[in-house]
């Protein structure tokens, strides 16, 4: 009776379906690890693969021990340590080909496709992006297929019939599916800590800034975030999203400077009506929360600082979507430490750079004056904007303004913030994005990260905080255009991209367009899942603030009924229908039945309709007829629509 | 009983007995489903699966879990599906000598129009039997039921299981088949040879052999040419045939009452290899028993109705 005693001896097709599983499932897997740890990977599988299609026996004890603790010391080497997602992965796929490696029967099997379905998960956890989530998918159906197929202890399930047999039961399984996924309560955040490299690998503005690092980062085309608005879109000149503010400066690196004094946060004072957006943004790794400049509304969970930048209270870790109003008009009050630390200058500001500011601001006669002083000189000296400007050694704004001359707009701001605390007026470096396409598609703008930005604010009393673009000054189509992030030679000045609605866009582009719409949809509604997502969608089912429990509630009856629906579709089996004729009979005796008059077991119909003949004498002629008519039905050569009609009625007309 | 073992009673109250035609169709009460070890490891790896989809707030995780979540629920369907609406008929069944074990043919017949893969059947304590039923069809399996003494075996209760599809789930049930094998004794290996068993014929002219020559006789339609006296033709005296015949042509009785001293199942031991070898080499005999008397004849049918005889005889043990 046990299985083990009997040798198992899987057919070539199923070796080669294994092994193709195995390949699928650790496919993604292997292409993060080292080529040298692929190869083994792929050695050890073709091994085995090769001693099974020969009905040979797995390699001995000794051999697997040796490979597993080859395998952990490479591990250990390669990630120095066993924990962590990446290292976990790693070791999984790995157990992957050892188990394989070991594989003797069926219970060995049965772990292998268990190990196969977990590093789908795992493979979740580095990506879900829409092709991902179909790869995986087709994944699962051929692991279950693979299951189906050595289901069988004769073993002789055919590879085909199995993968039809596993779709149809998966496809079985999607509406239990969606019924788990749509209403299973969410619990928000993690049940214990997240491994360190749980969330690598994002990128965004960081909260310092220093010549060279937005124009590293606006080399990417990533998205940074989504926008959609509940009005119209604004205009480019206004898509000016803020980001981290600077105050402080040591001549080279910006940083914010004092934390912020208000213990209770800061109360805006907008004076214009106010846009309201979502945003929809990308994990970066640092707490600030991308906006139209400059926002007025808090955000739940999150803070809005005086210097209007909007902080999360952790650093965004996974996609965040939110709800901002933001406005263009302020209130023309600040605090006066504030406006102090906003004239801040480094020590070893040049005298070359306080000599020009002095110069403009003995010329101006207003504060405005001297800002457009500063612009026109960025214009009319020969700067050019470039996303590879030369190298700045010891002071980066003298040696910039005076002898590059070449830089991105993280050059210009700081340069333009340095000379307006140098002329007396209090200013800061604001970094964020500027621009972000239209999605025709889908209607929202797509920031990118090759739209990352940096300008600065200069108070003018009375009037607030101005923003002040000097990037325009030299390059005033990067207001309407972004730019074209491919590499450049040192000093090379930026191309301008059209925006997508101005030009004739490729086939590819207008794929990418869609793509993109796919992806925000994909974004909101499926990774975007959560509690609040599940509040809307029961809300539009009709079932407005319901508590977990009431959701449990709903997901008990849904289930049971999905379930009873699908025991029903799996296991109705419909039997033989009787005849007509014979259905019409039953139907007669069901009748005479009421009037007490039941057939005994071996009776015939005539002999029956004889007896129920006498018993119901009024009836006698039609009940003889009927008995008549069923016989020659019943027993006759040829079927007879006339005579069923006869039969019906006869039977109808009974009482 | 009932109350010391009421899960027992509950089994045993839903074990399907057959028909009138010795069939039983398999009712969704008489099949029972029970999660396998592996089918609880597959929840141990949904649990693992979900509290990662809920640690890492993975959407595509929950998504993922649920589906294999769904699939084994799915999967108990089918796994019930395969054995339920089965119909099982008792077929024949094969006797044994004590000691061996005997056969019961099980006919299994798949009324539906989808396949019914890795059905095993079993007797209790035996190795069981795998058939997949195509659609439609009927299926033979002989199962082996140890017969360790003599007398009248009854198949007993009849195991039928299935895991197909996913292996996560057992669905089986319980028969119990109107089914009996003969089991006959056990033959000794060394018997004491017959005393005079034999009782030659009174008239040694009587009957017809193949041994001695007894004379000729005139040619009829029908016997062998091999007995044809050919000299005779040449000579033209016609067709003759040699006749043979005589005391060869013997009726031997194997009995009881010749093995006294004996206990009893030693004796029908020993009348159990006499019959053996006169069936053999093709003797007529007969058999004497306490409870009964069988003519001497000889056959296949013969030898079988002998045997039946000592497997039925007295009180088996």
């Amino acid at each position: 009776m046990s299985a083990a005693t009997v040798p198992w001896h899987p057919r070539r097709a199923l070796w080669l379906g294994l092994a193709l599983m195995l390949l699928l499932t650790a496919a993604p897997h292997l292409l993060r690890l080292p080529l040298a740890a692929t190869l083994a990977w792929l050695l050890v599988v073709g091994w085995r693969l090769n001693l099974g299609l020969r009905q040979r026996p797995a390699p001995g004890g000794w051999t697997r021990l040796l490979l597993l603790l080859l395998a952990t010391t490479a591990m250990v080497v390669q990630f120095g340590t066993l924990l962590g997602r990446e290292a976990g992965a790693a070791l999984l796929v790995l157990l992957l080909a050892l188990k394989f490696l070991e594989l003797r029967g069926p219970r060995d099997l049965n772990l292998l496709i268990f190990l196969s379905y977990f590093l789908l998960v795992v493979q979740l956890l580095f990506s879900q992006s829409v092709p991902t989530a179909l790869y995986l998918l087709a994944t699962t159906l051929v692991i279950t297929s693979v299951w189906v197929a050595f289901s069988d202890p004769a073993g002789s399930r055919p590879l085909p019939a199995s993968a039809r047999l596993a779709g149809s039961m998966l496809l079985q399984a999607l509406p239990l599916m969606l019924i788990l996924f749509l209403l299973f309560p969410r619990i928000p955040g993690p049940l214990w800590n997240l491994p360190r490299d749980a969330h690598s690998g994002v990128t965004g503005l960081s909260n310092e800034m220093e010549p060279g690092r937005i124009s590293a980062l606006a080399q990417s085309e990533a998205v940074a975030f989504r926008v959609e608005f509940a009005g119209e879109i604004p205009p480019p000149a206004l898509r000016y999203w803020r980001g981290p503010v600077f105050e402080h400066t040591d001549g080279r690196r910006w940083t914010p400077g004092e934390p912020s004094r208000e213990p209770e946060g800061f109360v805006p004072l907008p004076l214009d009506d106010g846009l309201v957006h979502q945003v929809t943004l990308e994990p970066h790794g640092e707490r600030s929360l991308l906006a139209l400049d400059r926002p007025a509304s808090g955000v739940p969970g999150a803070r809005l600082q005086a210097d209007y930048q909007l902080l999360a209270a952790r650093p965004v870790r996974e996609r965040l979507r939110y709800q901002v109003t933001s406005h263009q008009v302020f209130a023309a009050e600040e605090d006066p430490a504030r406006l102090a630390r906003s004239r801040q200058l480094p020590p070893g500001t040049s005298a070359r750079v306080r000599d020009l500011a002095d110069g403009w601001r003995q010329q101006a006669t207003s504060p405005r004056q001297l800002v457009g002083q500063a612009l026109r000189h960025f214009h009319e000296q020969p700067f050019v904007y470039t996303l590879n400007p030369p190298r700045l050694e010891r002071d980066p704004v003298d040696e910039f303004l005076f002898e590059t001359r070449r830089g991105f707009c993280e050059h210009y701001a700081a340069a333009f913030t340095t000379l307006m605390r140098a002329a007396g007026l209090p200013a800061r470096v604001v970094t964020g994005y500027l621009g972000g396409e239209r999605n025709p598609v889908g209607d929202y703008l797509v920031v990118r990260q090759s739209d990352a930005h940096a300008w600065a604010e200069v108070w003018l009393e009375g009037e607030g905080w101005w923003r002040v673009d000097p990037t325009a000054a030299v390059a005033p189509q990067r207001i309407e255009r972004g730019i074209d992030p491919r590499p450049m030679r040192e000093g090379e000045a930026v191309d301008f991209r059209l925006p997508a609605s101005e030009r004739v866009l490729s086939g590819l582009e207008r794929l990418r367009i869609y793509q993109d719409a796919l992806n925000n949809r994909w974004n909101q509604w499926v990774l975007g899942y959560g509690p609040e997502r599940q509040r809307q969608l029961l809300a539009g089912l009709g079932f407005p603030d319901l508590s977990w429990q009431g959701i449990a509630r709903l997901l008990a009856v849904a289930l049971v009924l999905v379930l009873a629906l699908l025991a029903l579709l799996i296991l109705y089996r419909p039997g033989p229908r009787p005849e007509p004729a014979r259905q019409l009979w039953d139907r007669f005796c069901r009748k005479l039945a009421r009037h007490g008059i039941r057939r005994h077991g071996p009776e015939g119909p005539e002999e029956f309709a004889r007896r129920a003949a006498a018993l119901l004498p009024r009836q006698a002629e039609n009940i003889r007829a009927i008995s008549r008519d069923y016989i020659a039905l019943r027993y006759g050569r040829h079927p007879d629509a006339a005579l069923l009609k006869r039969l019906e009625r006869g039977i109808r007309g009974l009482p | 009983m009932t109350l010391a073992n009421p899960i027992r009673w509950f089994l045993d109250s839903r074990i399907a007995t057959p028909d009138r035609a010795g069939r039983v169709r398999l009712a969704y009460r008489q099949v029972f489903i029970l999660p396998t070890r592996q089918g609880w490891g597959f929840a141990l790896l949904l649990v693992i699966m979900l509290l990662g989809a809920i640690n890492y707030n993975n959407s595509l995780a929950y998504g993922l879990t649920f589906l294999l979540a769904g699939l084994g629920q799915v999967a108990l369907y089918h796994t019930y599906r395969n054995l339920t609406g089965l119909e099982v008929h008792a077929g024949a069944s094969r006797d044994a000598f004590a000691g061996g074990s005997a056969g019961f043919e099980l006919r299994l017949r798949n009324p539906d129009t989808r396949e019914r893969p890795a059905i095993r059947a079993w007797l209790e304590a035996d190795a069981p039997a795998i058939a997949s039923l195509p659609a439609g069809q009927t299926l033979s399996l002989w199962l082996q039921r140890q017969a360790p003494r003599r007398g009248r075996l009854q198949a007993g209760t009849l195991l039928l299981e299935t895991r197909f599809p996913l292996g996560l789930f057992r669905a089986w049930t319980r028969l119990r088949l109107d089914q009996a094998a003969w089991v006959y004794p056990r033959p000794t290996q060394a018997p004491p040879p017959p005393q005079a068993p034999r009782q030659p014929s009174e008239a040694g002219d009587q009957g017809r052999g193949s041994d001695d020559f007894r004379g000729f006789r005139q040619f009829h339609s029908g016997d062998s040419l091999r007995h044809v006296h050919w000299k005779a033709v040449a000579r033209g005296q016609g067709m003759l045939t040699k006749e043979f015949g005589g005391d060869r042509v013997e009726e031997c009785w194997f009995d009881w009452e010749t093995l006294a001293g004996l206990d009893a199942e030693t004796r029908l031991s020993v009348l159990c290899r006499w019959v053996l070898d006169a069936a053999a080499e093709q003797r007529h005999f007969g058999l004497r028993l306490p409870s009964c008397r069988l003519e001497p004849d000889q056959g296949p049918a013969h030898r079988e109705r002998c045997l039946r005889a000592l497997a039925d005889q007295g009180t088996p043990p």
